[in-house]
């Protein structure tokens, strides 16, 4: 098979592998008289897929041949397993694979405090997830999935007791760092590194250098790490990124504007989560009426605890040797909860990426960004990576206005494509890839109301699992249609079973 | 019974139910009095902090004379001391449920943990604690760790933050079932620790229909709705009715058309196809009930622990029904004047009553037929046929012959949903019955097999079980003795000390034994046992360096604590557990270890003891050890006045090894290995306390190629390939 190359006039061929749920990217950008820069990003596929550990060698074998055995960067977009197994199953043949630079988010440095206090963040959660998983028989295989992502260390396999099992996401990650013989890059958001020759720039868009903001608070002592954000609008990315799984999976989209959300939307979020609600807003939760109520601390506290049941009850609650039968946040801090919060969290360090081509348009990469992520492209405005100077004429509404081909965030879930503000901006002429297969425990994937969306602006996109979609019905694969505009040449479409190439 | 039955008129007063619980004072006989927070009996403590509000709420006082006059509060769901009032009373009702039929005081699973020093301390529970109102979702659990019941409430509705539905809340705590159901879970924990394990298809499966089965079948306790349901199906229960289906309001909450889960029906949309529980709320408006009909394949389509345990629950209530029609046939046929054809319209409210009161012993015979059944299986990997083996004996054990038909109607009922018992030739109810252990024994001392080796070198099992038995059973019945001689008294002690088995343990095993006895942690065996050094005087001396000999006791009966009668029976049962250990492998000289769960390589176990562990089947290779699970002592009523009261210890043997998947052997060292498959064995026994004799054996050989084979392959399949979503997994009532 040949080396995959890019025609002549032509300034890109995006090779998108439908390996299934998902990523895996391979694209050339030509170079004058030479072979073209090869860009690899991500190399992955879920947990438990079926023949997994063949797709992905196939998927690897493609890429050498295509390559030459000679990648020029290979970006690592964040630490899951759908997005990293492949260098573990395939490990052979990338070893064998020349691979230049490997990128990475600045997240992932070891050095950087924000970095280190963000990875406390995560086993933070990775702990609480361990004290409640104790109870294994009570969670659903969804849960273990979205565990399997992190690596949680789930045995599902083996039962109780076993003491180590470990599906290998850092393992896969660290293999993809070690096929460079260079440093790894760390990348900044705001950073426009030039990829050679080619001319081609390259964007790093996310993840969020003030998602120092994040910091966390332990919330009464124990049981479940609360994230405070000291700004509205980082409260806005924290509450919809930590909470998307009580967004509305139906609808498809937030149901957050550009601006900051209304007060009682953040009263139910906190009336989930049993947060102090502000302002005058009654809680519709709250299931007694006043005279029933009594928190501690106020002026009919004294009344309550004179009964010696009542003191007793609150007695027994604080008491430090029955500190293991205490109940604290469940209600956010149930399994579910945070696997959730912890998969979103480690999709917000996403390393989101745009590529300026020759012709001044755009691909856009976001990996599996969610909300927060979105929100903080551009903020800090851009500057070259080298120069450090400052790129006034570059502005995030011109990046998204030009793109013309879109990687839809987080395989098409709910929370991955921030429809109602930055989405809109993108040309309905983009072609859009979704790298994601229907999975019965992914029941929101793809989401509706992205579908729609997609349908309603009549979006040219394609799935990883080879199902195209003209206006009207889907249909099988191979069937290619209006993946390129109906009067583009369609020669710069092809479809095969390993993959879709997308020549613009 | 269900707040959604109040909000129909026409239901209303099969809604409301008095339920009578023992009366829980809170001293005990021997003036032992409890700590009491909030609302507590001996089995529980109701605490009503209400975590996501931060609010607390009032804690009901049943002992109020305004209370107990008025048979506790009026149902509402305005005030949290009636919710309060309901789970104490459910819960108490399913415990009384369990200790009728298992002639036994009901435990909770011990809490293990890991204290400063690393050292596995076990630890006693005495109650359980409840939550009536700690989440706000739509789910109520029962959390082993904990040890505690924690009850949600969530508003009708999707439950979503963007959808507020209708915003009336949903308490879980306030339905009949949930309660039982969550309680059940606590109860059977306490029994079977291990059957929370995920090694075949039915052991997780078995724990949700064992719940849900409590849960039905109690409520025919319930005269009151008995009555209703019967007066509305015209006696006929194959309809659709009430007492066959579980959690109606939250099961609408959740935006179902009716219950969470139904016994004997199924929706299905207008082409008459079974709608799934994923597709309902799509499917809502078109959802017709039909009576799911039994099928022998039904059992291995049935994907999901829920949807396998729902078929153990139909097969239970296809029994009942057979039953109930076979006992009520002639009173159709009297009240027809032999047509058995009813009149249209309602029936006579004495023959309401008459099939009422079938109804309610039956019911009450087919819960107390699988309770008992508990006892009767082996107490790992349970699989749904050996529970139908161990319904049929347990029953036999109760009641002589089957002229009423009901170990038949089980047999049958079980059959139609494709449940087999494994290993047996026929199905007729004989076949059935475990071997008891003078059956085996005598097959086995005649026939080539098992016991050839021991047979031509040894004297047979048979003989050496009744030696080994003739010297346990004295130390046994010692045991017993102080136990009801009350094991919290000096004197107590002091005469099971006086026994000659006892003098011919070693110090250390002396001390464990009498520590075990006191509920007492290990670190003061050291105390004991230097008493035992000393064997001049009571008093202990301790050495002046020792740091804290000021607060350590002096004496044994420093070590002596009152302690609660299930408590008594608790630290009894860890110490005839240990004996029994010791009995089981007398010859090895004891090391170091004092707890009975550490250790014991039986490589220097005596060829007798072989034989005897052989019949237990407990493997004796290197690389397995094993436990003595537990010892407990019941009484079991039989039912036929004929036959006499059974004084029994349930004796549970455990072994654990590790497999290479691979290979399908332990590891040589017996450890634990990188990607080994943790594998467990072990026996149910039954003794005879009367006689003397050991009657059942119910084993699950740890050294089972098939079971190991079995297992490797179902959970090398499993990585949570059953797939649920994660809405759904909430909707569902959870328990461990």
């Amino acid at each position: 098979m040949a080396k995959l190359t890019v025609p002549k006039n032509k300034q890109v061929t995006i090779r998108s592998y439908c390996q299934g749920f998902g990523d895996c990217f391979l694209i050339a950008f030509p170079v004058p008289k030479e072979d073209p820069k090869y860009v690899v990003i991500d190399c992955g596929i879920l947990f438990g897929a079926s023949m997994g550990h063949d797709r992905m060698n196939m998927v690897a074998e493609d890429i050498r041949e295509a390559t030459g055995g000679h990648v020029d960067v290979l970006v690592i977009t964040h630490e899951h397993y759908d997005h990293v197994s492949g260098f573990l199953m395939a490990d052979e043949i990338w070893k064998t694979i020349d691979v230049e630079e490997v990128w990475l988010a600045w997240t992932e440095r070891d050095e950087d405090i924000v970095a280190k206090e963000i990875g406390e963040l995560k086993s933070k959660i990775v702990r609480a997830i361990k004290r409640l998983r104790l109870n294994t028989a009570t969670y659903s295989d969804s849960v273990t999935e979205l565990l399997n992502l992190s690596d949680v260390g789930v045995d599902v396999q083996r039962g109780f007791g076993a003491k180590k099992f470990s599906t290998g996401t850092r393992e896969g990650r660290d293999i993809a760092i070690a096929l460079s013989k260079s440093e790894p890059i760390f990348c900044e958001p705001g950073e426009v590194r030039t990829l050679g020759a080619s001319k081609v720039k390259a964007i790093v868009l996310g993840p969020p250098r003030d998602a120092a903001l994040l910091k966390v608070e332990t919330h009464e002592g124990h049981q479940f790490e609360k994230f405070m954000a000291s700004s509205e609008e980082n409260a806005l990315s924290a509450y919809s990124s930590f909470l998307s799984f009580d967004l509305d999976a139906k609808t498809g989209a937030f149901g957050l504007s550009a601006a900051a959300p209304s007060e009682d939307y953040k009263d139910r979020v906190r009336e989930r989560l049993g947060l102090p609600i502000g302002g005058n807003a009654k809680d519709r939760w709250e299931p007694f009426g006043p005279r029933f109520r009594f928190t501690q601390g106020s002026r009919r506290w004294d009344a309550y605890i004179a009964d010696p049941l009542n003191d007793s009850a609150v007695k027994a609650h604080a008491d430090e040797r029955n500190d293991w039968r205490r109940i604290g946040g469940e209600s956010a801090a149930t399994i579910e909860g945070l696997a959730l919060q912890l998969a979103d969290f480690v999709n917000n360090l996403s390393l989101a990426l745009a590529f300026q081509l020759r012709n001044g348009k755009y691909l856009l990469f976001p990996a599996d960004a969610e909300a927060g992520n979105w929100l903080s492209w551009g903020k800090s405005g851009f500057h070259d990576a080298d120069s450090g100077d400052a790129i006034p004429s570059l502005a995030i509404e011109s990046i998204l206005k030009g793109t013309v081909f879109y990687k839809v965030g987080h395989h098409g879930s709910h929370n991955g494509t921030y429809i109602t503000d930055r989405f809109d901006l993108i040309p309905n002429t983009a072609h859009v890839f979704m790298p994601f297969e229907l999975a019965p425990s992914w029941p929101s994937i793809p989401a509706k109301g992205l579908m729609r969306h997609l349908d309603d602006q009549g979006y040219p996109y394609a799935r990883s699992d080879n199902k195209v979609k003209p206006k009207g019905k889907f249909k099988p694969a191979k069937v290619q249609m209006p993946y390129v505009e109906p009067n583009s040449n369609t020669r710069d479409v092809k479809f095969r079973p390993l993959y879709v190439d997308l020549t613009l | 019974m269900d707040p959604a039955l109040a909000q129909q008129v026409d239901r209303l007063q099969a809604s409301i139910a008095t339920l009578q619980v023992r009366w829980s004072d809170l001293e005990d006989e021997s003036g032992f009095s409890f700590e009491r927070p909030g609302l507590s009996g001996k089995y529980f403590e109701i605490i009503d902090y209400d975590q996501p509000s931060r609010m607390w709420y009032p804690h009901l006082n049943l002992n109020d004379p305004a209370v107990l006059n008025s048979h506790g509060l009026e149902p509402t769901e305005a005030d949290p001391r009636f919710h309060q009032q309901m789970v104490y009373a459910v819960a108490m009702k399913t415990v009384e449920t369990f200790e009728a039929a298992l002639g036994r005081w009901v435990l909770w699973s011990n809490r293990k943990y890991q204290d400063e020093q690393g050292e596995i301390v076990v630890e006693y529970v005495d109650r359980l604690r409840i939550y009536p109102h700690a989440l706000r979702l739509d789910n109520a659990f029962y959390d082993p760790e904990r040890k505690a019941i924690l009850f949600g409430y969530f508003p009708q509705g999707t439950g979503t933050i963007m959808d507020r539905g209708s915003g009336y809340l949903v308490f879980s705590c306030l339905s009949f079932d949930i309660i039982s159901h969550e309680t059940t879970h606590a109860i059977l924990d306490g029994i079977y620790e291990y059957f929370i394990e995920d090694t075949n298809p039915d052991v997780l499966a078995f724990h949700e229909a064992i719940s849900d089965i409590v849960a039905l079948f109690q409520r025919f306790s319930l005269p009151e709705l008995l009555r209703h349901q019967i007066a509305e199906t015209r006696g006929d229960l194959n309809a659709e009715n009430l007492l066959a289906q579980l959690a109606v309001q939250f099961g609408m909450g959740v935006g179902r058309p009716s219950a969470l889960r139904d016994a004997i029906g199924e929706y299905v949309d207008r082409e008459g196809v079974v709608i799934p529980d994923t597709a309902m709320a799509a499917k809502l408006g078109e959802a017709k009930w039909q009576r799911k009909r039994a099928s022998p394949g039904a059992l291995n389509q049935a994907k999901g622990v829920h949807a396998r345990g729902a078929i153990l629950v139909s097969a239970v209530f296809d029994a009942f029904l057979l039953i109930y029609h076979r006992h009520t046939e002639d009173l159709i046929r009297i009240a027809t004047e032999g047509t058995g054809i009813l009149r249209p319209g309602n029936l006579h409210p004495d023959l309401v009553q008459r099939l009422a009161e079938e109804a309610a012993k039956v019911a009450r015979r087919v819960l107390q037929m699988c309770i008992r059944a508990l006892d009767f299986v082996a107490p790992v990997d349970i699989t749904f046929g050996e529970f139908l083996r161990a319904v049929i004996t347990a029953d036999k054990d109760v009641v002589e012959d089957d002229y009423l038909g009901y170990r038949v109607a089980f047999v049958q009922a079980f059959r139609g949903w494709g449940i087999f018992p494994p290993d047996v030739k026929t199905l007729g109810t004989d076949n059935l019955v475990w071997q008891m252990v003078v059956e085996q024994l005598g097959e086995s001392a005649h026939s080539p097999g098992a016991y050839v080796e021991v047979a031509t070198h040894e004297p047979a099992p048979a003989s050496v079980l009744n030696e080994w038995t003739a010297h346990f059973r004295v130390a046994i019945t010692d045991m017993v003795t102080a136990l009801r001689m009350d094991i919290c008294q000096e004197s107590t002690l002091r005469m099971l000390m006086e026994k000659a088995w006892f003098q011919r343990l070693s110090p250390y095993q002396r001390a464990t034994l009498l520590i075990k006895l006191m509920g007492q942690r290990k670190e003061h065996a050291r105390s004991v046992l230097d008493y035992f050094k000393s064997e001049q005087t009571l008093t202990v001396n301790f050495d002046s360096s020792s740091p804290n000999s000021d607060s350590s006791p002096r004496a044994l009966s420093d070590l002596i604590r009152p302690m609660s009668v299930r408590e008594k029976h608790y630290h009894w049962s860890e110490a005839a557990g240990f004996l029994l250990h010791l009995f089981l492998e007398r010859d090895k000289p004891p090391k170091k270890n004092l707890a009975r769960d550490k250790g014991s390589i039986t490589r220097k176990l005596s060829p007798l003891n072989k034989v005897i562990l052989d019949i237990f089947g407990i493997e004796v290779t290197n690389r397995a050890n094993f436990q003595v699970h537990s010892v407990l002592m019941s009484r079991r009523t039989p039912i036929n006045i004929q036959m006499r009261a059974r004084n029994e210890l349930v004796i549970r043997l455990m072994q654990k090894v590790y497999i290479n998947p691979e290979t399908m052997e332990e590891y040589d060292d017996g450890q634990y290995q990188d990607g080994a498959m943790q594998f467990r064995g072990g026996c149910t026994i039954l003794f005879d306390l009367d006689e003397g004799v050991f009657r059942y054996v119910i084993r699950k050989s740890v050294g089972s190629t098939s079971r190991r084979k079995a297992q490797a392959l179902y959970q090398a399949n499993k990585p949570g390939r059953n797939y649920r979503t994660p809405k759904q997994s909430l909707r569902e009532i959870h328990g461990a």
